[in-house]
């Protein structure tokens, strides 16, 4: 009886210990984590992710986790971490082509272009063709962001792919194209004849009213003037110099605001088509 | 000797079958038991006011549950997690998880008028009322009426209609305290309509009736002057000025004496609304959002 | 600015807003009220010099005599008057007196608004001073189509 007794504490303490590690009790066991994080990752729900991967002490951390990891940071937004980690990745590691790809996605995300053009330089000619072609497209397609002309058309639009290079094609061309307009020539124009200016930039109703409201005050002025109301005379030629002033004025704001919207419709395209094309970085099987 | 086998073999069974059933039932415990422990984890969270963190637990109990025993409970905390931090769309999306996973009627009913509260809070009153009107038909719900009408009562409240609330509210009990507030804040209320008329039949009226004796005076002050000097020139048959003055002075402070009227009214009632429903939602004890 | 602010904030929010938690976010007190009115008469400068003092004076005089009583005649936000106000306040007085005629013709011209500013609150164009500083760097182009909103 004495040994049943024993047994039975004994067994029930080795369950107990047991119980704590297996995979179906502990919900903070190292797998456990690692499958909840991975859950949470496929469910994009990326910031709780990249904790609950962070909660795995960092020498069980294999590469693919720390890619996670800054893959998660990137996709909300907190570049600096995802870059830290992303930079982590050692160049033995089959992540490390990947990560440098994603490394110059952030760049590209944050318009640091210089710095996009600089870490692509000094990777020239390494690594294989299928991280090497994507890389070359997202420094090709940089160069339709910001200012700086690309190079010519063959060349420009060579490591796209035949569904690219339509889209492409059509981007560059207009980014050869965009119609931004002189603000200085637009204030002239208006200087010389009220609201040329602002028709000079599109804005032709804009343009009338500032003309007839010039040309109505100019004319009570004259008209009043001449009847000798000078008070009245005074006080409309102040109005029409103001309508005049402001209309010159206005006309170098309505060019500087004209190229701010040609500028944000193009990168409107610009932008959605890269996130259609997902940066050109090739799908990760992660979540399959 | 055979008696003492049998006697050991005996023993022997026992302990084996003491044994197994104890292991069958130590391990189902232990899951069990992994899983309350887990709920309580999150739901301390939960009380500690960590919604985020309270949300990942409640995250790790559901992807740990296979069995989804605590299906109806963590989709509702998560929901109610999302609620005080303000994420309604997020809350309505996991109490209609929620309500999928219903264990009885009354559960279900819960989870619809939580439903009804977060459309209140995020102002889609119309929301709210349909998903009460929709109880209201359902015959599962027999005997529930007197809650449906508390809380499409409240649907009012927060369209500021506070007659209309009152009136429901009186349905329930001639005495209820919600009746009284709400009849209280209509009756401390202008009527917009009534400010609008006064003040156009009679410039300033209307700001009189809202207690806003200068601004009505000014009003009066500047519809006078402006009729009275276009008249002169009229009159003076300098019709041009005439008609500049009565267009463009005249008729833009008239009308706008109407409109400073009106935004009197809207503005007085928009204060007391104010100061009832942040009233309701800090002092009342009640059932409420 | 405040409006400015509130751009950046709606910005912020777009771009984020894919996900509700990817952002740790903390408890927010539970309020029956809207938050955030926009408060019409709102002239209050900042700093105390003698000059800022008059020109609040001036424009609270304008408001409570005239502004509000002549009615909502102006389509955009701010209104004349407060464009006129933010501009001497941002510039100076000339760039102000300048700023605030171009708007004024702009407010005359009826046709293709909508076509143009963007709506704040679905009622009236916004037509913000940064726009006009002819500082590129305050322009935050907003497409005519987007509706700002201020719950």
């Amino acid at each position: 009886m004495k040994f049943i007794v024993l047994a039975i504490i004994y067994t029930s303490i080795l369950g107990f210990a047991q119980s704590n590690d297996s995979t179906i009790n502990s919900l903070y066991s190292k797998e456990n984590i690692l499958k909840f994080a991975d859950y949470l990752f496929c469910e994009e729900d990326f910031l709780r992710a990249a904790e609950e991967y962070q909660k795995i002490d960092e020498k069980f951390r294999d590469d693919k986790i720390n890619f996670k990891i800054a893959l998660s940071f990137s996709i909300i937004g907190e570049y600096s971490k995802s870059e830290t980690i992303f930079n982590r990745i050692n160049s033995n590691s089959p992540l490390y082509q990947q990560s440098r790809l994603e490394l110059l996605k952030i760049l590209f995300l944050q318009e640091r272009f210089d710095e996009l053009r600089t870490l692509n330089k000094n990777e020239d000619g390494e690594g294989d063709v299928s991280i090497q072609l994507p890389i070359k497209k997202l420094l090709y397609f940089s160069f339709l962001k910001d200012q700086q002309v690309p190079e010519d058309f063959d060349t420009f639009t060579q490591p796209f792919n035949d569904n690219e290079k339509h889209e492409i094609g059509l981007l560059y061309t207009l980014r050869q194209n965009l119609s931004i307009k002189n603000p200085l020539l637009s204030s002239i124009l208006s200087a010389l004849v009220p609201g040329a200016g602002k028709m000079y930039v599109g804005e032709f109703s804009d343009g009338l009213f500032a003309l007839l409201s010039v040309g109505l005050f100019s004319f009570l002025a004259y008209d009043n003037f001449n009847a000798g109301h000078n008070f009245r005379g005074w006080l409309f030629t102040g109005i029409a110099a103001g309508f005049y002033g402001g209309n010159v004025y206005g006309s170098y704001s309505a060019a500087q605001i004209h190229n701010a919207q040609i500028r944000y419709e193009y990168n409107l395209r610009l932008d959605s088509f890269i996130k259609s094309k997902n940066y050109f970085i090739p799908k990760y099987d992660f979540c399959e | 000797m055979n008696k003492k086998l049998k006697a050991i073999g005996s023993t022997k069974l026992k302990f084996v079958i003491l044994l197994l059933f104890w292991l069958i039932n130590n391990s189902q415990l232990s899951a069990s038991d992994y899983l309350q422990k887990q709920y309580e984890f999150a739901a301390k969270l939960f009380d500690e006011e960590k919604y985020y963190d309270a949300i990942t637990e409640f995250k790790r109990l559901q992807f740990f549950d296979n069995q989804k025993l605590y299906g109806y409970l963590s989709n509702k905390m998560i929901a109610l997690s999302y609620k005080h931090g303000g994420k309604f769309n997020d809350a309505v999306k996991y109490l209609s998880k929620a309500e999928l996973l219903a264990p009885n009627s009354d559960s279900l009913f819960a989870i619809k008028i939580e439903i009804v509260k977060i459309n209140l809070l995020r102002k889609t009153t119309f929301r709210a009322r349909d998903i009460l009107e929709d109880l209201k038909k359902d015959t599962s719900f027999a005997g529930k009426e007197n809650q449906i009408i508390y809380w499409k009562a409240w649907t009012f409240i927060f369209e500021e209609q506070w007659d209309k609330a009152a009136e429901l509210f009186g349905i329930l009990d001639q005495n209820h305290e919600l009746k009284r507030l709400c009849n209280n804040t209509h009756d401390m209320s202008y009527s917009p309509q009534i400010a609008k008329i006064l003040s156009t039949i009679i410039p300033g009226a209307g700001q009189f009736y809202t207690a806003n004796l200068l601004s009505g005076l000014l009003s009066l002050g500047w519809v006078t002057l402006w009729t009275y000097l276009s008249a002169q020139a009229f009159l003076a048959d300098r019709v041009f000025d005439g008609l500049m003055m009565l267009n463009f002075l005249d008729f833009r402070f008239y009308n706008g004496n109407i409109q400073n009227a009106e935004k009197f009214a809207v503005e007085h009632n928009r204060e007391i609304s104010d100061w009832m429903l942040n009233y309701l939602c800090n002092n009342y004890r009640g059932e409420k959002p | 600015m405040r409006f400015f602010l509130l751009f950046i904030s709606l910005l912020a929010i777009q771009i984020f807003a894919q996900q509700t938690d990817w952002l740790k976010w903390e408890k927010n007190e539970i309020s029956y009220t809207y938050k955030n009115q926009v408060s019409e008469n709102n002239f209050s400068q900042q700093g105390i010099s003698l000059s800022q003092l008059m020109i609040e004076s001036l424009s609270k005089a304008y408001w409570f005599l005239i502004s509000d009583l002549d009615g909502d005649n102006c389509p955009f936000n701010p209104s004349c008057s407060k464009f006129f106000i933010q501009a001497v306040q941002e510039t100076n007085l000339p760039q102000g007196v300048l700023m605030f005629f171009d708007r004024f013709t702009r407010d005359i011209n009826i046709f293709n608004r909508e076509k143009k500013y963007p709506r704040l609150n679905k009622r009236y164009f916004y037509d913000p001073i940064e726009l006009y500083t002819l500082d590129e760097n305050n322009i935050r182009y907003l497409p005519p189509d987007k509706i700002i909103t201020i719950e």
